[in-house]
């Protein structure tokens, strides 16, 4: 399931998909399968995008 | 086995073995994050079944009488290095080849450096007419092609990906 949380967090942000792989020390390639659902992270690297985005767990992963 | 043969390993063997060390000390701040880790690890796997699935293929093409054109040597060794060239191949193709920040030129140099070594030995021995005899391909001067092969199928892919995806960050 696609995260569109975590995208429009990023946009808001005025990130890109290779800014926040650089801050959250992953490729771009994995950033963009998470935004596209077709990778479950971890919790440590859900925590660093996260951070990354200040943003809480709940906010970017929680799924209503 | 010819000493020519044997040099050549050994000289070979030293050269990976240096280029393995530097290459170690050069990639210490690199890593893979955890998608890359597991995406190798599918092609890991499907490199070890490829090579089971091939040698049980070429054991029954020996049965079937496959010996009398491809020495065994030969056949077990064009089977394993397809196995081993599947794996970087995977790889590349999912972009995962490469740790982060890597953009890999000095394995692309290394690749064409092998490509053009082993493809001239193996040129020299076709026109020696030494790759085949009696009818069959032999192991001593049948395997630098095979190498080349191997190696020019990757550099051919790094290269494919290489431009589709400049044409795709392009659009």
């Amino acid at each position: 399931m696609k995260n569109l949380k975590m995208k429009s967090a990023r946009a808001a942000k005025d990130l890109s998909q290779d800014e926040l792989a650089a801050r959250c020390d992953v490729s771009r390639q994995t950033i963009s399968a998470i935004e596209k659902g077709d990778y479950n992270p971890t919790i440590k690297l859900c925590i660093a995008i996260c951070r990354a985005l200040d943003k809480t767990l709940d906010e970017l992963f929680w799924e209503e | 086995m010819e000493m020519s043969v044997v040099m050549g390993a050994i000289i070979l063997i030293c050269i990976f073995t240096i280029i393995f060390i530097k290459q170690k000390k050069f990639d210490a701040g690199k890593h893979y994050d955890e998608m890359q880790l597991k995406i190798r690890g599918d092609g890991y796997r499907l490199s070890y079944f490829v090579t089971v699935m091939c040698m049980v293929a070429l054991s029954f093409g020996y049965e079937m009488g496959l010996e009398r054109f491809v020495s065994p040597a030969f056949g077990i060794f064009a089977t394993l290095m397809l196995g081993i060239v599947i794996f970087p191949i995977y790889c590349i193709v999912k972009e995962v080849f490469f740790p982060l920040g890597q953009k890999g030129r000095y394995y692309i140099v290394l690749c064409a450096i092998v490509v053009v070594i082993n493809g001239g030995v193996g040129v020299m021995h076709i026109m020696d007419g030494t790759v085949i005899q009696n009818g069959k391909l032999v192991f001593e001067y049948g395997s630098n092609l095979v190498c080349a092969a191997a190696f020019a199928a990757l550099l051919i892919t790094l290269a494919c990906k290489t431009v589709y995806n400049k044409r795709r960050d392009d659009r």
